[in-house]
């Protein structure tokens, strides 16, 4: 968007990827018997970060220090840095925070070589919970996702069986986000329960998010 | 005939729990922790199946994956499967077997005319009639197949569901008995993750088969109690009824979890089997070895088998497959066997040795129980059509090449006989090691590893049980060691196994001779290879290890060869004088046992499983309006709109008239969008497209080629100047993924320089584009935008606002019409959409497909990549010279396309064709030939690239890539069809509106 141009559309227009499978009329009101518990996430902000990025701007423009350590995530101020590659990151808010996440980073990495996008509405995120979730995933996923090798806090970009995926598990229950380009979430929704069904699939409610506040810009004086 | 052959005592099975079966339509009984087999000759069932080729009758040979002929149909209707092995089918109740190969059944065979005249089917006939003469298969193929057989496949879909997981470890043990058990709970101590994965149902390999005793205990129940220890260790897997199938580089093992196979149907629950990929830092291979027949004549009788099953059957079941027995051996296993079956109450009439003086404390034992032991000498041949009735015995003469002196005949049921054992090398071999030849044991046995793998006990050819055991332990406590796993203290367990215990002392004996000429002595019980067969290869000289398989078909079944293919080389071996290791052995390839298709499949069947389906956000608006879609790559796009009663070329040509009459959508979302950005994004999009983009302001677009080095047309699409430093590039629908990796490839490996960041937004925007002459009043209505011809000329974009949407506007057309594409966040497309189509009510707006965006751009000639190019395509054989700049530095493909190659003038160009016949649309991919008269071999000048009928031109256009097409404007063309030749006259590709007016208008 060109700088000044304030247009919101109003949100009854958006549908997500997801939207089709009616997921919020499905929702079980207790999932504890599922082997697998599925959520969508939907319209998390998601910007992608390349370049030789000066990590002090992205945590002085957002909030969040972005990880160095290869398939690791960091998180702060309600943002998730997911490690991409060497030089690549997914920066993910909550909803309809991507235009302030991404209008701070322009403006804080202002005139430095790097290249910001909003991928917001590229990929949508299908939450997986459940005793189950490991050996489900581990049914189209070829990663070693053992405890030992794949912790809370890692992430990946791997397949799920012939879907392109990031991998982010979010705590060691497991339960794991994962990110799939939105043409494809449809098809992997239905994997996700197709594979699950001899071990009971619940429907559960989309996981709330915290707010996104743009860190107080500090003055140049102080800086000094 | 009730179980007639089951000891009343003894064996694994439980004969509390009655199975009742059916095999070959006769109901049977057998017992809780029976196989098919062994309920079988529990039943005193000998004949179980005819053999390939001869239809001969044939009985169970072995107890395990070896069998190579009791190959079962199991199961009727969607779940039959054919060529299982009645060794490993776990009986249940209810389970429905048939015998194979026969008709109209196993005990009178049709096809037993073939062992009459096996004189003219030879060895070597399938070979000879597939090679010459060519016409010559034509006419046999459909006597062949018909003939040959084994099992049928179902001819209902597979009712069945399969799963599929991955899963790292470790240690990868293969193989539950002594040796697995024992490496497996070495390496599980150590706390490293282990997966211990057994064929069978049971653990314990062949410790269920004996006697001996482990840690002053049963043999089996050490291995129940194994079992239970390693149950308790968190990071230990065990898998009974997993088959380790194949074994491939970086120890990626595949195995297949059978679940629901040795259950009734209706006690089945989830999926049927589950398909195991299994990445293993460290392997061991414990899978045992397979007993050997001996070669000798009329060896194929039902009632033949061998010895160490016929032990098996005794101990481990309790079914004796005969009430007496001659042992055939040329070495000392076969006398434990001997020993075993003779405590398990049948009578041993005699054990046939070819070995002059054996000795040892196994014969001791045999001497014992007062078995007579028949030294030097072989069975010279054998009686009984359905099963056997009497064996006859000859003496050696010195050489061992024939027999001498007086035949003796022995009445027996049943003949056990041992050619020595063969280490289960399969998997080790696939795995890439290089076997030896053991001159002592007279078989292959591993020697280098090329993998992360160690192999303990038999498949060593260790065939003590405390070798096992000792080879075993260090085997699974060196491999978490190497696994980076501490292991403390490698105690072996201690044995008592049998006196003379792995012991052989065995002299090879290849091809026993009878004396009698015609008698079959078989080699390959499954494909009827006989020893003459060997011979006559030998005679034709197909003597090389690779042609004689092929030749004589040894190790093509179902088996591959389990039991016979040691045989075979070394039958080979002595016709050729030389040593066995010089004939070699031919590749073990994957499966180890065959795998069904749906375990490889999984759920990954069907039209919403096989591949993703990609959609688009508006997809199932497209859905419940009509659309009839079409695959472009993993997309699903709309190919036309039916209405009722409509066929597809009314909806197309609805589709095409619209858009150049009033206003037409199309859901355009599945083009490629790339996001370039940084200082040098415009350097890198200057050397990848032909064209000059140092002149494009922001706000303007450019239509741009992409070439590959070799000058190749490759994709194309317009490019937006978004920024300063920002771009906006399209690609084709199939090709987005393709020139992502393009430019990431210049990016990271050559232009290394170049500060440019790509990022694909193909599925962040979707796109809409709207053509036609109405098309600018209604988005008009939509957008606060100026989009007059001034304010908003060709090929320019803008940032506004449409119904509401914060989006962007670009004056672009693949039409050739009047038109824009929109784009807008994916998750407000079908908000968009739906505010045109009720927009645009009043101007009767007409949503379009595929099919019509082809014809409209082909009424324009524009090229669509890959369709109307190949990759031996150049932008001057497109008559896009003008595209490819002359005054830019560099960019890719610029030297290709100075190659004398790309420069010639003989070149296949683009050109249009417009048939006599208006009405005729030919078909795409029509080859063209100067005249319909040409001499044969007609000469082939090009192919019709894109072809439709053109509402609008009210007739056919296609385009063609014809050679010297430029200069043959004019000319007419033959097209020879199917059934007809179809003339046409050459044009330049370009049908309508040649000027371009109301692209611009």
């Amino acid at each position: 968007m060109k700088k000044g141009s304030v247009c919101v559309a109003e949100s009854y227009l958006r549908q997500s990827p997801l939207a089709q499978r009616a997921l919020d009329t499905r929702v079980a009101d207790d999932t504890s018997a599922a082997g697998l518990v599925l959520s969508e996430r939907r319209f998390l902000a998601q910007i992608n970060l390349c370049g030789r990025i000066d990590s002090a701007a992205v945590k002085a423009a957002v909030g969040v220090e972005l990880p160095t350590k290869p398939n690791t995530v960091t998180e702060g101020n309600n943002i998730a840095a997911l490690w991409l590659g060497p030089a690549e990151w997914l920066l993910v808010g909550p909803s309809d925070a991507e235009k302030a996440i991404y209008d701070a980073l322009v403006e804080g990495l202002d005139g430095k070589s790097a290249g910001i996008v909003d991928v917001t509405e590229g990929r949508t995120v299908i939450r997986v919970a459940g005793p189950m979730a490991r050996d489900v995933l581990s049914m189209g996923c070829p990663l070693d996702l053992h405890p030992r090798v794949f912790g809370a806090g890692r992430c990946a970009q791997s397949f799920i069986v012939r879907s392109t995926v990031i991998l982010h598990q979010v705590d060691d229950a497991p339960v794991y986000d994962i990110y799939v380009e939105r043409s494809q979430s449809d098809y992997l929704f239905h994997w996700f329960e197709t594979s699950g069904a001899p071990y009971g699939v619940a429907i559960a409610e989309e996981p709330a998010t915290n707010a996104w506040r743009r860190p107080p810009r500090r003055k140049k004086d102080d800086e000094a | 005939m009730s179980q007639a052959f089951r000891n009343g005592d003894g064996g694994r099975i439980d004969r509390g729990k009655r199975v009742g079966f059916t095999f070959d339509g006769q109901t049977y009984e057998g017992y809780a922790g029976d196989t098919l087999a062994s309920a079988l000759l529990a039943n005193g069932v000998r004949l179980v199946g005819r053999s390939f080729k001869y239809h001969r009758p044939r009985g169970i040979v072995g107890s395990g994956a070896e069998e190579p002929n009791a190959l079962i149909q199991l199961g009727v209707g969607a779940h039959t499967e054919p060529n299982t092995r009645a060794t490993q089918i776990a009986l249940f109740e209810g389970l429905i077997a048939e015998s194979q190969n026969a008709w109209p059944g196993v005990g009178f065979d049709v096809g037993a005319i073939n062992n009459l005249v096996s004189k003219v089917i030879p060895s070597g006939f399938y070979y000879k009639t597939f090679m010459w003469p060519a016409a010559a298969w034509m006419f046999y193929e459909k006597f062949i197949r018909s003939a040959a057989g084994l099992g049928k496949a179902p001819t209902e879909p597979d009712p069945e569901t399969y799963e599929k997981r991955s899963v790292w470890c470790d240690v990868l043990v293969v193989g539950g008995g002594p040796a697995g058990l024992a490496a497996a709970r070495a390496a599980g101590a150590s706390g490293a993750r282990v997966i211990l994965a057994d064929e069978g149902s049971e653990f314990g390999g062949s410790l269920l088969s004996s006697r001996d005793r482990i840690e002053g205990r049963e043999g089996a129940d050490w291995a129940g109690d194994v079992i239970d220890d390693l149950a308790g260790m968190a990071e230990v897997r065990v898998l009974a009824r997993t088959t380790v199938a194949s074994y491939h580089d970086h120890n990626y093992l595949v195995a297949v979890e059978r679940l629901n196979d040795h259950l009734p149907l209706g006690e089945r629950q989830g999926p049927r089997q589950r398909l195991w990929k299994i990445r293993a830092r460290q392997v061991v291979l414990a899978t045992g070895a397979i007993e050997r027949p001996l070669v000798f004549a009329e060896n194929d009788r039902p009632g033949v088998m061998l010895a160490g099953a016929v032990r098996t059957y005794v101990n481990r079941y309790g079914a004796r497959p005969g009430n007496r027995a001659v042992v055939f051996t040329n070495n000392d296993s076969a006398y434990r066997a001997a020993v075993d079956a003779s405590d398990g109450g049948i009578a041993v009439a005699a054990i046939v040795d070819c070995r002059p003086n054996p000795e040892g404390a196994l014969i001791r034992l045999a001497r014992e129980r007062g078995i007579e032991i028949v030294s030097g000498s072989v069975i010279s041949g054998v009686r009984g059509a359905k099963q056997v009735s009497e064996v006859e015995v000859a003496a050696l003469n010195e050489a061992g090449d024939d027999v001498v002196g007086a035949r003796r005949s022995f009445d027996c049921d049943l003949v056990m006989m041992s050619g020595g054992w063969n280490p289960t090398v399969h998997l080790y071999s696939q795995s890439g090691g290089k076997l030896a030849w053991n001159a002592e044991l007279a078989t292959f046995v591993p020697a280098t590893a090329a993998q992360k793998s160690r192999e303990a006990g038999a498949v060593n050819g260790s065939f003590s049980l405390a070798d096992a055991l000792a080879e075993g332990t260090r085997a699974g406590a060196a491999a978490a060691r190497d696994a980076g796993f501490e292991v403390e203290g490698e105690e072996v367990p201690a044995c008592e196994a049998a006196p003379g215990d792995g012991v052989l002392a065995l002299m090879p004996l290849w091809d026993a001779p009878s004396g009698r000429k015609g008698a079959k002595r078989f080699l390959d019980f499954q494909n009827d290879v006989t020893a003459s067969d060997v011979a006559l290869a030998h005679r034709e000289n197909y003597s090389s290890v690779e042609h004689f398989k092929r030749y004589t078909t040894t190790g093509m079944g179902t088996d591959q060869g389990k039991t016979s293919n040691v045989n075979g080389l070394a039958i080979m071996a002595g016709l050729r004088g030389v040593d066995v290791p010089e004939v070699g052995h031919t590749t073990f390839r994957p499966f180890y046992t065959a795998v069904t298709v749906g375990a490889l499949a999984g759920i990954n069947s069907g039209p919403e499983l096989l591949d993703p389906v990609r959609k688009t956000p508006m997809h199932n608006w497209h859905e419940t309006h009509g659309a009839r879609f079409e695959d472009v790559g993993q997309w699903k796009r709309p190919y036309c709109y039916l209405r009722p009663g409509e066929t597809v070329k009314q909806a197309v040509d609805r589709e095409v008239l619209a858009a150049r009459t009033s206003v037409a959508i199309l859901d355009a979302s599945t083009l490629g969008k790339i996001d370039i950005q940084g200082p040098d994004a415009l350097e890198l999009i200057n050397r990848v497209y032909t064209n000059n983009f140092a002149t494009l302001k922001v706000g303007q677009c450019r239509y741009g080629l992409m070439l590959k080095d070799d000058g190749m047309v490759f994709d194309d699409g317009v490019t937006a100047r978004i920024g300063e430093n920002r771009y906006l590039m399209s690609t084709t629908t199939g090709g987005a993924p393709n020139v992502l990796n393009w430019l990431e490839e210049w990016l990271q490996c050559e232009w290394r320089d170049l500060q440019a960041y790509c990022t694909s937004v193909t599925t962040h925007w979707a796109a809409i584009a709207i053509a036609g002459p109405n098309s600018r009043r209604l988005l008009a209505e939509l957008t606060p935008v100026d989009l007059s011809n001034d304010a908003f000329p060709f090929m320019s974009w803008q940032d506004g606002e449409i119904a509401g949407i914060p989006g962007r506007i670009f004056r672009i057309s693949f039409s050739g019409e009047t038109g824009f594409e929109v784009q807008v966040p994916a998750s407000y497309a079908l908000a968009l959409w739906r505010a045109l189509m009720t927009a645009g009510e009043k101007y009767s707006i007409t949503p379009y497909g595929t099919e019509a965006m082809h014809v409209l751009r082909a009424e324009k000639g524009f090229i669509i990549a890959g369709q109307d190019t190949d990759g031996t395509t150049t932008p001057f054989d497109l008559g896009m010279g003008w595209i490819v700049s002359k005054k830019k530095g560099d960019f890719l493909g610029k030297r290709g396309l100075e190659r004398p190659d790309t420069l010639r003038d003989d070149r296949k160009q683009l050109v249009g064709l417009l048939t006599e016949d208006p009405n005729e649309v030919i078909p795409e991919g029509a080859h063209i030939s100067p005249s319909p008269h040409s001499a044969k071999p007609v000469p082939m000048e090009g192919w019709v690239t894109s072809s439709y009928y053109s509402p609008n031109c009210g007739r056919s256009i296609a385009m063609a890539l014809l050679r010297r097409g430029n200069e043959r404007i004019g000319e007419t063309v033959a097209l020879p069809l199917e059934d007809k030749v179809v003339r046409a006259k050459i044009t330049k590709p370009v049908f309508f509106d040649e000027e371009g007016e109301r692209l611009r208008g």
